[in-house]
């Protein structure tokens, strides 16, 4: 029968990382422990045009850290300055004000997105990192820090550019998988 | 056996200048209006919609009418109900209107996930959308709606509030 399905696997072609260990698994995602970064080569392709990523996470000691993302292609991290732009919407028990946009040399969540309280789940939808155009991004997550949290956010990438990858940094060691799906066309 | 969670939808047909289909995708070029026919049935409950877009140079909303038949719902029997985040500012607001929000276009290269609930079935119909525009760069906009009419459509029309955008869109049934 043919596969008519809504989400395409997309195996990175290979994995890079620092820490104790990062692999692709038989489903073609990638299992992860005890990194600092963390990068995933060759999973936009010109095949899809938009893409799902799903991250389920822990921290490896007491506390939270945020996320840094930057796009890349052959491995190469873009750092351009100020081409990363991400407008955050953090609801937190009754206070949802802690709103905030930065312009940096990366995807930086402002509020910190994997917390060592529990797993934390965060959903990317990524549209036309491949394409020769910018790149916009949207996450929606489930935090661990006080028991539920809301680190939401939109970025925008200023740099028409073709992408194959993305790369995370993380100021203190997680644990967990991602997966990065692509939209079937 | 293993069962995809969904299914990709290959409209009956589309219309709207600008408008075109390759193969399921829907590719819209400086698009006023863009008339989506024949994607929702009995098959499935609930509908995904991914759009990337960019408008030509106004700060749009992207709305939307449900149509049967090739005839849109326009009365004002859509409620909508928004959540704005931009720079420190956080608001919402409800409101009674002639069609349902389901993203926001400004600036450069944004895009919504419009989930669809029960549009072919003979009941209301509710929406809810989450978006990334590139509004002062970077903007959140999420959207729910609901139409109140027990009708059941088979097609969406998708237009922007003001000016015109450009982009392709795909449509995937979730559940039955």
């Amino acid at each position: 029968m043919a596969n008519t399905g809504m989400l395409v696997s997309m195996k990175p072609t290979s994995v890079d990382h620092s820490g104790t260990s990062a692999s692709v698994n038989n489903n073609g995602g990638v299992d992860f422990s005890a990194v600092t970064s963390l990068s995933l080569n060759g999973v936009f392709t010109s095949d899809y045009d938009n893409y799902l990523m799903v991250i389920n996470a822990i921290k490896d000691v007491t506390g939270n850290v945020t996320l840094g993302t930057r796009l890349s292609v052959g491995g190469v991290e873009d750092s351009t300055a100020n081409s990363y732009i991400m407008q955050s919407l953090i609801v937190s028990g009754t206070s949802y004000t802690n709103g905030n946009r930065t312009t940096e040399n990366t995807w930086n969540t402002r509020s910190p997105v994997i917390a060592n309280a529990g797993w934390n789940g965060l959903t990317y939808h990524i549209y036309g990192p491949y394409l020769t155009q910018p790149t916009a991004i949207r996450a929606v997550t489930g935090i661990a820090t006080s028991g539920a949290y809301i680190a939401d956010a939109a970025g925008t990438h200023n740099q028409s550019t073709s992408y194959d990858g993305l790369s995370f940094t993380i100021a203190s060691s997680i644990t967990g998988s991602v997966h990065v799906f692509g939209y079937r066309e | 056996m293993a069962i995809p969670m969904g299914e990709l939808i290959t409209p009956s047909s589309v219309a709207g200048s600008g408008v075109s289909l390759s193969g399921a995708k829907v590719v819209f070029t400086a698009a006023t209006t863009i008339n989506i026919n024949g994607v929702f049935s009995a098959t499935h409950d609930t509908y995904l919609i991914v759009v990337r877009m960019k408008p030509a140079s106004l700060n749009p909303n992207l709305q939307a009418r449900l149509r049967v038949s090739g005839t849109d719902a326009t009365a004002s029997n859509y409620t909508r109900q928004y959540l704005v985040a931009g720079g420190t500012s956080v608001s919402g607001g409800r409101s009674t209107e002639s069609y349902a929000t389901v993203g926001f276009a400004s600036g450069g290269e944004g895009g919504s996930h419009v989930f669809i609930y029960g549009p072919a079935l003979a009941q209301p119909t509710a929406f809810r959308s989450v978006c990334v525009s590139a509004f002062a760069d970077a903007y959140i906009q999420d959207d729910a709606c609901t139409h109140s009419l027990s009708t059941a459509y088979d097609g969406i029309t998708l237009y922007p509030s003001s000016d015109n955008i450009t982009g392709a869109l795909t449509i995937y049934g979730l559940s039955q």
